[in-house]
């Protein structure tokens, strides 16, 4: 199926008795916004991670654009066209937030020095970090850090744009300009899935949710209708306020 | 959008460092002219080649980041195959200089092919490379055909520019600066380049490289070969300078340690730092331990480890970086315009 | 080549090796606490013998002093690294480790200062006296080196796994965050951990006191190369691990030495620690830190 961008198929990872993925499948369709939410533990951040090289899969495939990707380096993935932020942001703190953007636009050589140069420079307007693009990227708040990180990704020109949880620690009103942001991306022709656990963000931007628990993809569907699912629902809030919920539904 | 350009060749740091120290080089190099004590001439040489070593171990060592402590690993190699290849094939010292650098160039890429392996922390690296050292001394110390402890002589009679002999000091002097400035040069490209941002990158932060589709390994095992084949060809012109050496002499860790004086407590991010580190530190250590020795050996010794400890702890960063502070400060760019007017200085000031 | 001097070249270096693993233990619980290579590791050592000879040399039994030496030199140690590696945490890993380095040249020089450059020796009275059975011989001396070695290792095993400092130091060595989270006070975890690695060594260097002469640059020209090839070996970190390493890379160089000479003994250590580092590099037990 080569409209879809991402296939991820019967994705397993353990580490030692812990199975952090568990047979995950699904697709992604290019130009969708895909949210993954799920409790903590559930394996969200460790599926990034296998799709984006930094781990390798025990089982199954991960196929991108076509491409077997499984068990590539990150910067052959990269190359390929899926860009990552980090839970913890990692900015290359001694250098400038433009010099930052750069190293991102060089794209791994395959764009040369001055045309990065140009390219990071609107990459930099289009995040809102013009005002501080000479600053050290060490210096910066965590709200400009995160929007750096952001801004570096997409400096890579991807296909495919992962968030792991970029709306942590921001207040309401940054909040709100990472959504603006995240829409200007996607308006860009850049597929994005993001693992989020700010509620407010997941149902503004996502046409469609995964969630997970224990490595297990357990939901799947519209944002509304999966966030009121028993399984999600027991999945967060347990089993008693799971049977209220299948209630509703019944009710409803 | 165009990106704006910076309106003063100085104001790039780098740009700003490599005039400054290409034109040590050539005070240096005039001052040489009238220079006649032997002595004096000989200090500058190995200024020089520690100068330029430095120099050259900061493409590996301080811009990739790379833990890098047995660096004299190459340096030696470079001398003895000049050693080697010039007493006994007779074959032109100036091609040794160039085959050393391949040889060595060659040997960091089996270090780093070994060492950098995915999931290795950077203390094996630095501690095979120091290893690495004092195995080729060993080798060499009972390797007859390469005159085993004894070492290997190099006979001169006369001037000859050719086999790069001479009995005068000064040739070396030119020689040294001229491969000085070509060290310098070669860091200043590599700090402008992409290769540049890359290693800049590593060193900040590895894992952040590699998601933006940067692979680190390669660019590790580049520095590396680069920083590496370099020090081989300054190797192989100790030799000829030298016109002696022994496996004690050009594989000791107390030389490795010294020469790796001038880029840290100079600033091993830095091209001023390692160049002006070494000038400062080599002459003073060579005065000082001329001047104490024999019975005030020991007490040089603990000078020496004195200011080597209190220097990183005063100056973590090296010296330089107060002056890239002061050279930020005097051409501040208003930030304003926010479009990066700055055309980019990758070896940011820290605070 | 008789069966009985190969198992004379092991028994001998398995003596050897209880004296490496202690020197040892003492530099993979400074990395596996601290991360950080300590080349003045060796120096310690060379101080512990320089200290035994001295002690020698105003009536007092090297085996005796030992363990004073052992207290004293901890205590050292731990002062060092309050002072001159404390402030520099913050920095870069390399700074640390130059660190080490400068102060490595400052404790040749003093040595070499108050003791001088020239080989000093301690010979004990029975130096030569050895317990012999068939064809093998093991001096009295290297016995009761390795019987103090065994002692101390022991003691130390005790320290890390029974005591609160210990357990303490292993934490911090497994998760230095979480320890602190725990409460645990990692400052002064890394100052004690430095002065016991430290005198750990110089213990050993008491021990060895009579065997060898002793020279300021001894520790670094004989010792501190086995002791890294150990640490790797046994796994950066991993106390048990230099134990064992230590005993291994001691019969390695014994039966090296004997089938290739003495002169090509430091060799053999060398050798192996290039292929440990190529295909072990993990260490006997694979990165898991005691």
């Amino acid at each position: 199926m080569s409209e879809q961008l991402l296939v991820v198929k019967k994705l397993v990872k353990r580490f030692g008795g812990l199975t952090a993925v568990d047979h995950a499948s699904f697709e992604v369709a290019p130009g969708r916004i895909l949210g993954v939410i799920g409790p903590n533990g559930s394996g969200k951040t460790t599926l990034f991670a296998n799709v984006s090289g930094f781990l390798t899969p025990d089982e199954g495939q991960v196929i991108f654009d076509g491409h077997d990707i499984t068990g590539r380096r990150p910067s052959e993935i990269c190359s390929l066209g899926i860009a990552r932020t980090f839970q913890i942001v990692q900015p290359f703190a001694g250098l400038s937030v433009f010099e930052n953007v750069v190293t991102g636009a060089l794209r791994g050589g395959r764009t040369g020095l001055n045309e990065a140069r140009d390219k990071a420079a609107d990459v930099v307007r289009l995040c809102g970090l013009s005002p501080v693009a000479d600053q050290l990227a060490g210096a910066l708040p965590i709200a400009g850090r995160k929007r750096l990180e952001v801004a570096r990704a997409i400096a890579t020109q991807p296909q495919l744009l992962l968030l792991d949880e970029v709306m942590a620690g921001l207040r309401p009103t940054e909040v709100d300009q990472a959504v603006e942001l995240i829409f200007a991306i996607r308006q860009g022709g850049v597929t994005v899935i993001l693992v989020e656990h700010l509620m407010r963000a997941v149902m503004a931007l996502c046409e469609e949710l995964l969630v997970l628990q224990q490595g297990q993809l357990i939901a799947r569907g519209e944002p509304r209708t999966v966030c009121d699912l028993p399984e999600v629902v027991r999945a967060y809030f347990g089993e008693t306020a799971a049977h209220a919920a299948a209630q509703e539904l019944k009710n409803a | 959008m165009k990106h704006v350009t910076n309106k003063n060749f100085f104001s790039d740091w780098a740009n700003w460092q490599v005039v400054v120290a290409l034109g040590f080089v050539l005070v240096c190099g005039v001052g040489g002219s009238f220079v006649d004590s032997d002595y004096l001439l000989q200090i500058m040489v190995l200024a020089a080649i520690y100068a330029a070593i430095g120099t050259a171990w900061s493409i590996a060592g301080g811009l990739s980041g790379l833990l890098l402590l047995g660096y004299i690993s190459f340096f030696g190699a470079g001398a003895y195959l000049d050693g080697l290849l010039f007493t006994k094939a007779g074959i032109n010292p100036w091609l040794c200089i160039v085959l050393s650098f391949f040889s060595a160039a060659l040997l960091a890429w089996l270090i780093s092919m070994l060492t950098l392996r995915f999931g290795l922390t950077e203390d094996y690296f630095a501690m095979f490379t120091v290893a690495l050292s004092q195995v080729f001394k060993y080798i060499l110390l009972n390797w007859d055909y390469a005159g085993g402890a004894t070492g290997i002589y190099l006979t001169v009679v006369k001037d000859d520019f050719w086999t790069l002999s001479f009995i005068d000091r000064k040739p070396y002097l030119y020689i040294a600066l001229v491969m000085l400035a070509a060290v310098i040069l070669t860091n200043y490209a590599v700090q402008k380049s992409r290769l540049g941002y890359y290693l800049a990158a590593v060193r900040e932060n590895d894992q952040a490289a590699e998601a933006l589709g940067i692979n680190v390994r390669k660019v590790k095992t580049q520095s590396m070969i680069l920083s590496g084949g370099i020090a081989g060809s300054i190797g192989a012109f100790y030799t000829q300078f030298a016109t002696f050496i022994d496996p004690k002499q050009v594989f000791s860790l107390a030389t490795n340690f010294e020469m790796l004086l001038g880029p840290v407590l100079g600033g091993r991010l830095s091209i001023i730092g390692p160049v002006f580190g070494a000038s400062f530190l080599k002459p003073t250590q060579d005065f000082l331990r001329g001047w104490m020795g024999g019975e005030a050996d020991a007490v040089y010794l603990i000078l020496y480890g004195a200011v080597l400890a209190v220097g990183i702890l005063f100056l973590p960063y090296g010296a330089a970086h107060y002056v890239q502070r002061w050279h930020r400060k005097r051409y501040a760019t208003s930030a304003q315009s926010g479009t990066g007017n700055d055309k980019g200085d990758l070896t940011g000031a820290r605070k | 080549m008789t069966l009985e001097v190969v198992f004379q070249a092991v028994l001998l270096g398995l003596l050897q090796g209880g004296v490496y693993a202690l020197v040892a233990c003492g530099l993979t619980l400074i990395y596996g606490v601290m991360k950080i290579v300590n080349f003045a590791h060796a120096e310690f050592l060379t101080l512990g013998m320089y200290l035994a000879i001295s002690a020698f040399q105003l009536g007092a039994s090297p085996y005796l002093v030992a363990v004073f030496i052992f207290a004293a030199v901890a205590f050292l140690g731990a002062g060092l690294q309050r002072v001159l590696i404390r402030p520099a945490l913050q920095h870069p890993q390399i700074n640390q480790m130059l660190i080490t380095i400068g102060l490595s040249t400052m404790m040749i020089g003093t040595m070499q200062l108050i003791w001088g450059p020239n080989n000093q020796v301690l010979t004990l009275a029975w130096s030569s006296a050895a317990l012999e059975f068939g064809d093998v011989r093991l001096t009295y001396v290297r016995l009761i080196s390795f019987a103090i070695a065994a002692i101390m290792a022991a003691a130390a095993w005790w320290f890390l796994k029974h005591t609160r400092t210990g357990m303490a130091m292993r934490a911090a060595s497994q998760n230095p965050l979480s320890a602190r989270l725990m409460g645990v006070d990692v400052m002064r975890v890394n100052m004690i951990t430095f002065g016991v690695g430290s005198g750990l060594a110089a213990l050993a260097g008491a021990l060895i006191a009579p065997a060898f002469f002793a020279n300021p640059t001894f520790g670094t020209d004989y010792f501190i190369l086995s002791a890294f090839v150990i640490v790797v070996l046994g796994t950066m970190g991993n106390f048990a691990g230099a134990l064992i390493g230590g005993l291994i890379i001691g019969v390695a160089e014994g039966l090296g030495g004997l089938f290739f000479g003495p002169a090509l003994r430091q060799l053999v250590s060398l050798l192996l620690f290039v292929v440990v580092l190529l295909f072990l590099p993990r260490g006997l037990f694979k990165g898991k830190v005691s």
